[in-house]
C-alpha cells in the first residue's frame, strides 16, 4: 500500500457534555462512511482481516479508520480517535487530543452547554484544536438550536452560526458534518522524511501480539523491523506489525507515515514500557526532543483490596498483573491488615477507576473482594523535615512526630441553573470549599467555581450534586495541588479494639460527626453475637462516639423431628457458611461488607 | 437399660388432613371432602403393604406416631385401617411397640372416634391446645376453644388415655406475659395433669398467612409479636413453673412427668433410625435419608413408590447431626460414649476445641461424659450447634 497524501486525512476526535451525543454520532459517521478506499479493496487487505477475527482480537479503544466520499469528488481517510468520557482519565484525554488536528463538538439542542462541555473545549484548544459545533438531537420538543448556538459564541468565543443541526439518533444532516470535517479541520502537517516522531495515545495487551501501541505519527514514518525507543521509558524494541483500525480490526499495513494514526506492535510484554504520552522514535535515527506534555500518572484514590477468601491472595495478585498489563495507572503493593489478613493496596485515577478495575476483578476473575474505604494521598511533614505520601491510614506517624498535613484540592466548574445555585454553594461549603467565583452564562445559568478538597469529593458529591439540583448541576475538576489542612486518623473500636481496615483520615472539624455516623452504620452492619460489642470511634485515645450491637438474646430452633432434620442442619450449615464469610477481630466477627460502610455515610 | 439400644426404629404416618388449615402451618396438609381421605388411605395402605418387611429383620418397632395436619379429621376407622396395615405387614417387630401416638385436635374427637383409636392400640394422645385464651386461638386461625379443648380433654380421660400430651405456643400475636401464665396454669389445673408439655415459640415460616399478615402490619408499624426480651421471659417463666408443677424439661421444647418422655421424638434426638409412610413422610434408615413427595394428588396416583431428596449422609454428616440432636436434650444431652461407640473416634477428637470454648464461656456443660446445652446455652443454641457442623 502506498502513502496516503496528508491533504486526504482528517484526525479527529468528538467531545460532548456526557449523554449529548457522542456515540450516537461516532455510529452515524462510521455508518455512512466505507471502510476502505478503492485501491485498499483489491489489495487483499481482506485476507487479513480473516486472519484478525479468527483470532478474536477486538479493539480496545472505539479509536477507528475510515474513508469518506465527499462532494468534492475526493476521498478522504477519517480517523476518529476516542476520548474516554469521565473526569478519572483526564491526562488520557489530553494525550487523545494531542494524537487529533481537530474536535466536533457536540452539544445539546435542549440542554445547551454544559460543565464537561467547557471543560472539553477548553482542553481542545489548549492543544490548538480546530474545534467546530454541532448542534444535536434538534428533534426534540425542547430543542432550541439558535439559543444554544448563541451561547456557544458568547460563552466559549468560537464560530457557530454554521454548526450543523442534526440528530445523531434519526441520521438527520449528518453528511452536513461530514462535509465540516473536511472543509474545517485541517488535513496533518510533519514532515514524512524527519526522524521518527510518534505520540503514544493508548495502548493495549493482547495475548498473542504482546502490547499494542496507539499512536499518531508526527514526523518520519515507521514499518516492521524499524527499531523503535519509547523516549520517556527507554524501551527499545524492533517493530513486528505497523497497521491500522478497521472497525473492530486490526488491519496490517505496510508503513505508517507522518499524518496517519494506527498501531504498532513489538512483543512488548507490559503496557508499563509505553506509557500514553510518550513518545516513540528511530532508535538508530532519533528526533531531536520528545513531543511536549507527557507526564507519568499517579493514582489520586486508594484503596484496600483483599481477597473474601484468605486462600485467594495468589489468585488476586495474579488477576492484578494480568489487569495492570492493559492499564498502566494501576498500581498495587501487597499490605497486611490486622482485620483482613494480606491484600493489597491499590492506586486508582479516581473512583471510576476503582469500581471499573473492582467490577473486573470480581467478574472476569471470580474474585470476591473486601474493599477499604477509598481516600487520597495526604502528604504527611514531619518534625524531622521528612515528607510521606501517605496512602494507608494504618501508616501515619505518631502525631508527636507530625509537624503538619496537606491534602490534595482541584479546583472544581459546576455549570447549573440560577434556581439551584443556593443549595449548590451551601453543598460546597459543606464540603469545605472555597469560593472562587461565579459567571453568568446566560440569564438563567451559572458556572459555580471552586476549590474543594479532593477527599470531600470522591465519594458521593456527585450524587449529592444531582439531588440538590433536581438532576441539573453538571460538574468538572481538575488536580490543582496541595494545601496544608487540619487532619486527623478516625480510628474504629471495636470491643475495644482497634480495626486497622476501618481506620481513615479525617477534616478535623468533621470527625465527629463522620466518628458518629461510622458508629451507626457499623451498629446496623454488625450482628448481634453472643456477648455485648461497644463500637467506638477515637482519635488517638479520645472516644468521640459510641454504639453499642447487643447480646444476642435468642436464636433457637424451636421444633426439630425427623422431617425437620434436613432443613433444620442445612440452616445451621448456612449460619456456619456465614460465620465463616466474617472477619475475626479479637473475638467479635464483622461481616466483610461492613469494611466497605464508611463508603455510605450519605445522608442526603 | 442403653438409651442406644440398637436396632430400636420408629415409626411416623402422615395424615395431610385438616379441617381449616391454621394461619401459621407450613406442614403439608389441606382441607378435603371424605373422598380423597379415603383414596389417601388406600394409598398409605398400599405404601405400608409395598415396605420390604424383610429390609427390618432383627430391628425393633418402639413407636409408631401419627401425625398431621390432623389425624382426628378423618374418620377414626380409616386410622383403624391404618394400624391394622401396621401390625399385620410388620408384625415380626411389633414385639416391643410401646408407644403409639395420634395427634388431635380439640373439637374433632369424640368419645366413639377415642375409643376406636384404644382399640387400634393407640396409647398417647397429642392435643394440639396452643392457648388457653380463646382470642389468641382464633387469631392464629385455630377452630377451636378453651371450652372446646376441655371436653375433647374429659372424653380422652373417660376413654382411658394417661398418656396424655398438650402443645403450648407463645409468641402468638398480643400474647402477654400475663396470658401465657394463665395458659400454663390453666393447663396444669386440668384433672389429671397432662403427662406431657411442648411448649413452642411461635416460628414465622414464610409463605404462611399468618407471616404475610405480621409482615403487613409491621409495614405499617404494628408488631403484636413479642420482642426477644418478652420471647426469653416468657420461655424461662414455663422453664420454671412447669418444674414447679412436677414435670422435668428433657428436650428445648418438652417437658414430662416422670418417665413420661416421647419415646418416639426422643428417637429422632437420639439420631435412631424411622421409617415414614404418608405425603411428605421422611425416613432414615441407615446411612440413607428421604422423604414422600409433597403433592397429595401425585401420591395417592402412585407417587409414594419415589423417594424424593434422596441423602447419603457421610460419616461428618452423622457426627455433626448426633451433636446438634443430642443437644436438644436438655437434661441427657450428647453421649460422648455413645458417640465413641457409632463412629469409632472419640468425641474430643472431633470437637474437644469447640466444646471446649462453649464450656468457658458457660452455654455448655460436660458431666459424666454427657454433653448439654447451660440454661444460657438453650437461647442462643442455634450458634452453638453451628459451630458443631463438619
Amino acid at each position: 500500500m502506498g502513502h496516503i497524501d496528508q491533504k486526504h486525512i482528517r484526525n479527529f476526535c468528538i467531545i460532548a457534555h456526557i449523554d449529548h451525543g457522542k456515540s450516537t454520532l461516532a455510529d452515524r459517521i462510521i455508518e455512512k462512511t466505507g471502510l476502505l478506499t478503492q485501491r485498499e479493496m483489491q489489495d487483499q487487505v481482506l485476507d487479513n482481516m480473516e486472519l484478525e477475527r479468527e483470532r478474536g482480537i477486538t479493539i480496545k479503544a472505539q479509536t477507528v479508520r475510515i474513508v469518506y466520499h465527499a462532494k468534492d469528488g475526493e476521498e478522504y481517510i477519517f480517523n476518529l480517535i476516542d476520548t474516554p468520557g469521565h473526569v478519572d482519565f483526564n491526562y488520557e484525554v489530553s494525550r487523545s487530543l494531542a494524537a487529533c488536528d481537530g474536535a466536533v463538538l457536540v452539544v445539546d439542542a435542549a440542554q445547551g452547554i454544559e460543565a464537561q462541555t467547557l471543560a472539553n473545549v477548553y482542553m481542545a484548544l489548549d492543544h490548538d484544536l480546530e474545534v467546530f459545533p454541532v448542534i444535536n438531537k434538534i428533534d426534540l420538543p425542547s430543542a432550541d438550536p439558535q439559543r444554544v448556538i448563541d451561547e456557544i459564541e458568547d460563552v466559549i468565543g468560537i464560530e457557530a452560526q454554521d454548526a450543523p443541526r442534526i440528530s445523531a439518533k434519526n441520521g438527520i444532516n449528518i453528511e452536513e458534518v461530514l462535509e465540516q470535517i473536511v472543509q474545517k479541520i485541517p488535513a496533518p502537517v510533519g514532515d514524512i522524511n524527519a526522524p521518527l516522531k510518534a505520540l503514544i495515545f493508548d495502548s493495549l495487551y493482547d495475548a498473542y501480539k504482546g502490547v499494542i501501541v496507539f499512536c499518531r505519527i508526527k514526523e518520519g514514518k515507521v514499518r516492521k523491523g524499524t527499531r523503535i525507543r519509547m523516549m520517556a521509558t527507554g524501551a527499545v524494541v524492533d517493530v513486528v506489525e505497523v497497521g491500522y483500525f478497521g472497525p473492530g480490526q486490526f488491519i496490517p499495513c505496510d508503513e505508517l507515515s507522518a499524518g496517519m494514526v494506527g498501531y504498532i506492535t513489538a512483543s512488548i510484554k507490559n503496557v508499563k514500557d509505553t506509557a500514553v504520552g510518550d513518545t516513540i522514535t528511530d532508535d538508530e535515527n532519533p528526533c531531536d526532543e520528545p513531543l511536549p506534555g507527557y507526564k507519568k500518572v499517579n493514582p489520586m484514590v486508594y484503596c484496600g483490596l483483599y481477597p473474601a477468601d484468605g486462600a485467594k491472595y495468589g489468585d488476586l495478585r495474579d488477576a492484578l498483573e494480568k489487569l495492570q498489563l492493559n492499564d498502566a495507572a494501576l498500581q498495587f503493593e501487597p499490605e497486611t491488615s490486622i482485620a483482613l489478613g494480606f491484600g493489597f493496596r491499590c492506586g486508582f485515577l479516581g473512583l471510576l477507576h476503582l469500581d471499573v478495575i473492582q467490577e473486573r476483578l470480581e467478574r472476569e476473575y471470580n474474585l470476591d473482594l473486601v474493599t477499604t474505604a477509598p481516600g487520597v494521598v495526604y502528604r504527611v511533614h514531619k518534625t524531622n523535615g521528612e515528607m510521606i505520601e501517605l496512602t494507608n491510614p494504618s501508616n501515619l506517624p505518631s502525631p508527636s512526630e507530625i509537624d503538619y498535613m496537606e491534602e490534595p484540592v482541584v479546583s472544581a466548574e459546576i455549570m447549573v441553573t440560577t434556581e439551584f445555585v443556593g443549595p449548590i454553594m451551601k453543598l460546597c461549603q459543606e464540603r469545605r470549599g472555597v469560593y472562587l467565583g461565579m459567571e453568568y452564562m446566560e440569564e438563567t445559568r451559572a458556572l459555580l467555581k471552586y476549590e474543594l478538597p479532593l477527599n470531600e469529593i470522591i465519594y458521593d458529591f456527585f450524587d449529592a450534586l444531582k439531588s440538590r439540583s433536581r438532576g441539573y448541576a453538571s460538574f468538572d475538576y481538575e488536580m490543582k495541588g496541595y494545601v496544608r489542612s487540619k487532619l486527623v486518623k478516625l480510628d474504629i473500636l471495636i470491643n475495644k479494639e482497634e480495626v486497622d481496615a476501618l481506620s481513615f483520615i479525617v477534616f478535623e472539624d468533621s470527625a465527629a460527626e463522620r466518628g458518629r455516623k461510622m458508629c451507626e452504620k457499623l451498629k446496623e452492619e454488625i450482628p448481634r453475637q453472643l456477648f455485648e460489642i461497644p463500637i467506638q470511634a477515637a482519635i488517638g485515645r479520645k472516644v468521640i462516639a459510641r454504639e453499642t450491637v447487643k447480646a444476642l438474646r435468642k436464636d433457637v430452633l424451636a421444633k426439630c423431628y425427623g422431617g425437620d432434620i434436613s432443613r433444620k442442619k442445612k440452616l445451621l450449615e448456612k449460619q456456619k457458611e456465614g460465620k465463616k464469610r466474617m472477619r475475626q477481630v479479637g473475638n467479635v466477627e464483622i461481616p466483610q461488607k461492613a469494611f466497605m460502610s464508611v463508603l455510605k455515610l450519605d445522608d442526603e | 437399660m442403653n438409651r442406644y439400644r440398637n436396632k430400636q426404629i420408629g415409626m411416623y404416618i402422615h395424615i395431610p388432613f385438616c379441617i381449616r388449615k391454621c394461619k401459621y402451618c407450613d406442614f403439608v396438609s389441606e382441607a378435603a371432602s371424605d373422598f380423597v381421605h379415603e383414596n389417601y388411605i388406600n394409598a398409605l395402605i398400599d405404601e405400608i403393604n409395598g415396605y420390604d418387611a424383610g429390609q427390618l429383620e432383627g430391628y425393633g418397632l418402639r413407636s409408631v406416631f401419627i401425625g398431621g395436619g390432623t389425624p382426628s379429621a378423618v374418620k377414626a376407622e380409616y386410622i383403624s385401617r391404618i394400624m391394622t396395615a401396621v401390625k399385620t405387614h410388620f408384625a415380626d417387630i411389633c414385639g416391643h411397640l410401646t408407644e403409639i401416638t395420634i395427634e388431635c385436635n380439640p373439637g374433632t374427637v369424640t368419645a366413639e372416634n377415642l375409643r376406636i383409636y384404644r382399640n387400634a392400640g393407640i396409647n398417647r394422645l397429642s392435643f394440639g391446645l396452643q392457648s388457653a385464651i380463646d382470642s389468641e386461638l382464633e387469631c392464629i386461625g385455630r377452630i377451636h376453644t378453651w371450652d372446646d379443648f376441655k371436653n375433647s380433654y374429659r372424653l380422652a380421660h373417660e376413654a382411658g388415655f394417661e398418656n396424655v400430651n398438650v402443645d403450648l405456643m407463645f409468641d402468638l400475636p398480643d400474647q402477654t406475659m400475663d396470658t401465657w401464665k394463665k395458659t400454663l396454669a390453666d393447663v396444669c389445673a386440668l384433672e389429671p395433669k397432662p403427662s406431657h408439655i411442648s411448649a413452642y415459640s411461635l416460628i414465622l415460616e414464610e409463605g404462611t398467612p399468618l407471616a404475610a399478615q405480621i409482615e403487613s402490619e409491621r409495614e405499617r408499624g404494628i408488631d403484636r409479636l413479642a420482642d426477644e426480651d418478652t420471647d426469653r421471659a416468657m420461655y424461662h417463666y414455663a422453664q420454671s413453673y412447669l418444674e414447679g408443677e412436677g414435670y422435668h424439661q428433657y428436650e428445648i421444647s418438652n417437658f414430662a412427668m416422670p418417665s413420661m418422655e416421647s419415646i418416639h421424638n426422643l428417637s429422632y434426638w437420639e439420631c435412631r433410625e424411622y421409617i415414614g409412610f404418608g405425603v411428605a413422610a421422611a425416613s432414615n434408615k441407615g446411612d440413607m435419608r428421604y422423604r414422600n413427595t409433597y403433592d397429595i394428588d401425585g401420591y395417592i396416583a402412585g407417587a409414594w413408590q419415589n423417594k424424593e431428596d434422596i441423602e447419603h449422609l457421610t460419616g461428618k454428616d452423622r457426627m455433626s447431626e448426633f451433636v446438634f440432636l443430642g443437644l436438644r436434650m436438655t437434661s441427657a444431652g450428647v453421649d460422648t460414649e455413645e458417640f465413641k461407640k457409632r463412629f469409632d473416634v472419640s468425641f474430643d477428637e472431633v470437637f474437644g476445641d469447640v466444646t471446649a470454648g462453649y464450656v468457658e464461656k458457660g452455654m455448655l456443660s460436660m458431666n459424666d461424659g454427657r454433653l448439654t446445652l447451660t440454661p444460657h446455652g438453650i437461647d442462643v443454641s442455634n450458634v452453638i450447634m453451628a459451630d458443631y457442623i463438619l
